[in-house]
């Protein structure tokens, strides 16, 4: 009989006990939710089991057998979207990573007080495995974190709406830090806008942007000169106490520049010039 | 020899570049509307570049340049139409056009002028 085998043997003897341990310990030491925890709980050792019961054949080593195997691969799938669910709803990375750790835990000590004539060989088998289960988990995890950063950096990036607000008025509300490729998005926005809509003022509100450095001012300052080319004048409005201090000590200067506490004071100017 | 058609409206001239074009034609443009703005005795003058998509570091010399010498002469010159990648190019380079003004489109480079012409008239 394979290490595996055995390990298989052990999680259909004490299926129902290894259920209930393993939520109880999730439940205390994670902290989550009893209910959420089950599907996914039953779902994982259903498919752990399936691992452990692939019949053995003399052709490769047992090892490669499950690796390769198609149960394996569903155990995969279902880790995937275990993980993918975890990190949209913001568990940590140490909780996400527990589950599994406290999953070997329990099976240690179900091992010890009741099967304690184990072979070491399928004890470390074990331990193998589940090691594997937790870095490839863990990849799903990170992975599924970078995909929601990727895309809200890409939203952040493509979101800067020009909005038209009279007949000689753009409004353009900045958002969020200002890099390089942003800023040469805005400059072309805004440009291109007010040449369209044949624009008189283009009024940039920087209310939303939380840090001020020199590129951030350089592309800002960049902006206002290339607008007053195409014969457009850009207000700021909403430059914080922060942005003001980095402004003139940078020594930008925008003595020329209409500057606007609120945006409210702005579009008023706008309208009565 | 200038090949940009100089014309007059009312008390100002108007000048549509239309092409790129070479360093002499530039001087040739630069020269002639001097002249045509002191024979005519022309008050502003607009330079339409609407339909240009490349100023270069020379001609942007070539046009702020002939806004001052304008100003000596008494009258005004301002620019319209600069595209948008045009001025972004020209700010790359840090050119920045100042003693130039500069409007979104001929009307209302026109309106501009002519409402400053009239009120300098009434004071």
């Amino acid at each position: 009989m394979t290490s595996y085998q055995e390990l298989g043997k052990i999680f259909s003897k004490n299926n129902r006990e290894i259920i209930t341990l393993w939520l109880n310990e999730i439940t205390t030491k994670i902290n989550s939710e009893r209910i959420t925890e089950e599907k996914d709980c039953k779902l994982l050792i259903e498919c752990i089991e399936e691992c452990f019961l692939v019949p053995p054949t003399d052709l490769l080593g047992v090892e490669e057998q499950v690796y390769n195997s198609e149960q394996f691969k569903r155990l995969k799938k279902e880790l995937q979207s275990f993980a993918a669910y975890r990190a949209l709803n913001g568990y940590t990375p140490t909780q996400t990573a527990n589950y599994l750790l406290t999953f070997k835990k329990i099976i240690y000590d179900l091992i010890y007080q009741k099967h304690s004539d184990t072979s070491p060989r399928t004890i470390i088998d074990f331990n193998n495995f589940i090691d594997y289960l937790v870095v490839i988990s863990f990849q799903f995890y990170t992975d599924s974190r970078d995909e929601i950063i990727n895309s809200q950096a890409y939203a952040l990036e493509h979101d800067t709406p020009i909005v038209k607000i009279s007949k000689k008025t753009l409004l353009m509300p900045l958002m969020g830090i200002i890099d390089t490729i942003k800023a040469q998005k805005i400059i072309e926005g805004l440009l291109e806008a007010a040449v369209e809509h044949q624009a008189e003022f283009v009024i940039v509100d920087m209310t939303a942007v939380p840090t001020f450095d020199t590129h951030v001012a350089n592309n800002i300052l960049k902006t206002i000169l290339a607008a007053k080319m195409v014969g457009t004048q850009v207000i700021l409005s909403g430059i914080s106490p922060d942005a003001a201090l980095t402004i003139v000590k940078l020594g930008v200067d925008l003595g020329h520049v209409e500057t606007f506490n609120t945006l409210e004071n702005a579009i008023a100017y706008s309208i009565k010039s | 020899m200038n090949i940009i058609p100089i014309l007059q409206l009312q008390s100002n001239l108007i000048a549509s570049i239309q092409t790129e074009l070479t360093d002499e034609q530039a001087l040739a443009f630069q020269s002639e509307l001097l002249e045509k703005n002191s024979a005519l005795n022309t008050k502003g003058i607009i330079i339409d570049v609407s339909m240009l998509d490349v100023i270069d570091s020379y001609m942007a010399k070539v046009l702020t340049d002939l806004a001052k010498m304008i100003k000596l002469q008494g009258s005004k010159a301002v620019l319209s139409g600069v595209q948008p990648a045009v001025a972004s190019t020209l700010v790359d380079m840090g050119m920045k056009l100042n003693s130039i003004e500069t409007f979104l489109s001929l009307d209302s480079a026109f309106l501009y002028l002519t409402k400053e012409q009239s009120g300098k008239t009434k004071k």
